[in-house]
C-alpha cells in the first residue's frame, strides 16, 4: 500500500519534471529565435486579429464583472462605514493590480491558449509542421514566434481595455447598488489609484500572456497521438497555464509590493 | 546523390530501422517498396532530418545530414521537394498559398514570378482555378496533387515522394507519375518514390529497395529485382506466394 502511494508519488514527480524540463528546454530556443526573428507577416496579422480582436467580447465582458463584482464585495463594509469616499480606491487597488488582470489571464487562456494548443497540435498530428521544416522552415520562428509576440501584445492591450469597462462597472454599480454619486467614485479613484497601481496591472498582464503563449504552443508542439494526444494537450496546457498565471502573480506581485 | 551507410533509428524501445543502406546517384531514381509499417516514411524522414538515427549516417550531395544542426539542416531542406503521405497542405492557407509558400519563404522572388509559378504548378497538377479554394474543400486526390504541386514548385534537386498516388484512382494515378517522370526530365533531380504501384515505378526508376521489418531485404537494379528469387521480392511483384 504503501510502496505503491511511494510510487505513484514517484512517477508524478518525475512526469512533473520532465514537463518542467521540457518546457524550459522549448523557452530557450524560444528565446535564441527571438534573437533573430524573421516575423511572417501574413501569419503575424492573423494571430494578432485572432489572439487580440476576437478576444475583445469575452476579455471587455470578463471586466466589466470583474469591476462590478469587486465593489458588490466591498459594498458591505462601504455602507457599514459610511466609507463612499474610498470605493473608487478600493475598487482601483483591488481590481486594476490584481483582480482584473487574474480574470483576463485566466479567460485569456481558456480561449486563446486551448485553442492556440489545439491548432498547433493538430497541425503536428497532420504532419503540418513536418512539412514546415521539410521547406526549411523553422516552426519555432514561424508558428511560435508570432503567437507569442502576439499574446503579449494584446494581452497588454486587452488588460488596459479592460480596465476601462472595469471602471465602467465598477463606477455603474457602485451608483445603481450603493448609491454612490459617480463623482465621488472616480474623484476618489483618481486620487488615490497611482500610476504604478494601473502599470502593475499591465506588466502581469504582458508575463501572463508569455505565460500563456509558452505553454500553449510548447503542449501543442508535444502532441503525440492523434485527436486523443490533441484533447489530453488542450487540457494540460490550460492546467499548466493557469498554475503559471498564480506563480507569476505571486512572484510579480512580491517584486512590484 | 542520396547516400544511407547503415542507418538504425530506434524510438521507445523498438528497433524501427536496422543497418540500411542505399545510394541514389544524383539524377537517378529509386522505387522504395515494401509492406506497410516496413521503415519506407521513416527513411524519406531521416534523408530529410526530420527525424535523428540513433546510428548511421546520411548524405545529400557532400552534406551529411546527421551531421548537421538544425540551421544547418534548413539549407540541405530548401534543396529538397517533399510529398508527404497524407497531404499536410497547410489548413488555414488557399490552395494558391499553400502551392506559393516555399518561393515566398526562400525569397528572391517577386510576387508576380510567384504567382506565376504557382498557377503554373497547379495547371500542370490540372488543377488549374482552384487557387482561392481552401484544402478542406478539395478530394483526396485533389490534395496529393497540390502536395506535389507544393513540393515541386521550386524545383529542388531532389524529390522525397511518400506514396504520392495511395488511395487515388487508377487515371489520377498515371496522370500523377506521367507528371512526376515529366518533372523528373525538366529538373533531372535525384528522387526516392515510395509507392505500391509496381509497374509505374518500374517506368520511372532506376533502381529499388525492398524494406522488410525496418531492414533492406533487396537492393538493386530493376532488372537484378525481376530476375530475383527472394521470396519477399516476388511476393511483392508478382504475388507470388500468397495464399
Amino acid at each position: 500500500m504503501m510502496a505503491a502511494l511511494l510510487a505513484r508519488l514517484g512517477a508524478a514527480a518525475l512526469d512533473l519534471s520532465e514537463t518542467v524540463g521540457a518546457l524550459a528546454l522549448f523557452t530557450v530556443r524560444v528565446a535564441r529565435a527571438a534573437l533573430r526573428p524573421r516575423l511572417d507577416r501574413f501569419e503575424t496579422w492573423r494571430i494578432l486579429h485572432r489572439v487580440g480582436v476576437e478576444s475583445l467580447p469575452i476579455v471587455a465582458t470578463t471586466a466589466l464583472f470583474a469591476g462590478a463584482i469587486a465593489v458588490i464585495q466591498t459594498g458591505a463594509n462601504v455602507i457599514k462605514f459610511r466609507a463612499y469616499d474610498v470605493v473608487g480606491w478600493a475598487f482601483g487597488f483591488s481590481v486594476f493590480r490584481e483582480i482584473g488582470p487574474l480574470l483576463v489571464g485566466l479567460m485569456f487562456s481558456g480561449r486563446v491558449g486551448a485553442n492556440n494548443t489545439a491548432e498547433l497540435g493538430t497541425m503536428q498530428v497532420t504532419e503540418q509542421v513536418d512539412a514546415l521544416r521539410a521547406l526549411a522552415i523553422d516552426p519555432i520562428g514561424y508558428l511560435v514566434l508570432p503567437r507569442i509576440f502576439a499574446m503579449v501584445s494584446m494581452m497588454t492591450l486587452l488588460a488596459i481595455i479592460g480596465n476601462a469597462f472595469a471602471l465602467v462597472g465598477g463606477i455603474s454599480t457602485s451608483w445603481a447598488m450603493l448609491g454612490v454619486d459617480p463623482w465621488v467614485f472616480w474623484n476618489s479613484f483618481i486620487e488615490y489609484v497611482t500610476i504604478a497601481d494601473f502599470m502593475n496591472g499591465v506588466a502581469k498582464s504582458g508575463a501572463f500572456g508569455a505565460a500563456i503563449g509558452l505553454v500553449s504552443c510548447h503542449f501543442g508542439l508535444a502532441v503525440r497521438g492523434g485527436a486523443i494526444g490533441v484533447g489530453r494537450a488542450v487540457n494540460a496546457s490550460v492546467v499548466a497555464a493557469a498554475i503559471g498565471i498564480f506563480v507569476l502573480d505571486y512572484f510579480i506581485t512580491w517584486i512590484l509590493k | 546523390m542520396i547516400r544511407l551507410e547503415q542507418v538504425t533509428l530506434r524510438r521507445e524501445g523498438a528497433v524501427l530501422l536496422e543497418d540500411v543502406s542505399l545510394e541514389v546517384p544524383t539524377g537517378r531514381s529509386l522505387a522504395l517498396i515494401g509492406a506497410g509499417g516496413a521503415g519506407k516514411t521513416l527513411v524519406l524522414k531521416v534523408i530529410c532530418g526530420l527525424l535523428r538515427p540513433d546510428a548511421g549516417r546520411v548524405f545529400v550531395d557532400d552534406d551529411e545530414v546527421t551531421a548537421l544542426d538544425e540551421d544547418a539542416l534548413m539549407r540541405v531542406r530548401s534543396r529538397i521537394g517533399m510529398v508527404f503521405q497524407n497531404y499536410a497542405l497547410f489548413d488555414f492557407m488557399t490552395v494558391g498559398e499553400n502551392v506559393a509558400f516555399p518561393l515566398e519563404q526562400l525569397g528572391g522572388v517577386s510576387a508576380d514570378e510567384i504567382a506565376r509559378r504557382a498557377a503554373r504548378r497547379l495547371e500542370q497538377v490540372s488543377l488549374p482555378g482552384v487557387g482561392p479554394k481552401l484544402p478542406s474543400e478539395l478530394s483526396g486526390g485533389m490534395k496529393k496533387r497540390v502536395c506535389l504541386a507544393r513540393a515541386m514548385v521550386h524545383d529542388p534537386p531532389v524529390m522525397l515522394c511518400d506514396d504520392p498516388t495511395a488511395g487515388l484512382d487508377p487515371v489520377t494515378t498515371n496522370r500523377i507519375f506521367a507528371l512526376l517522370a515529366q518533372l523528373r526530365a525538366e529538373n533531372e533531380a535525384t528522387a526516392i518514390i515510395v509507392s505500391h504501384e509496381v509497374e509505374a515505378l518500374w517506368r520511372l526508376c532506376d533502381h529499388v529497395v525492398l524494406l522488410e521489418a525496418g531492414r533492406v531485404a533487396f537492393a538493386g537494379t530493376l532488372a537484378e529485382a525481376d530476375a530475383s528469387s527472394l521470396p519477399g521480392l516476388r511476393a511483392f511483384l508478382k504475388g507470388e506466394g500468397i495464399a
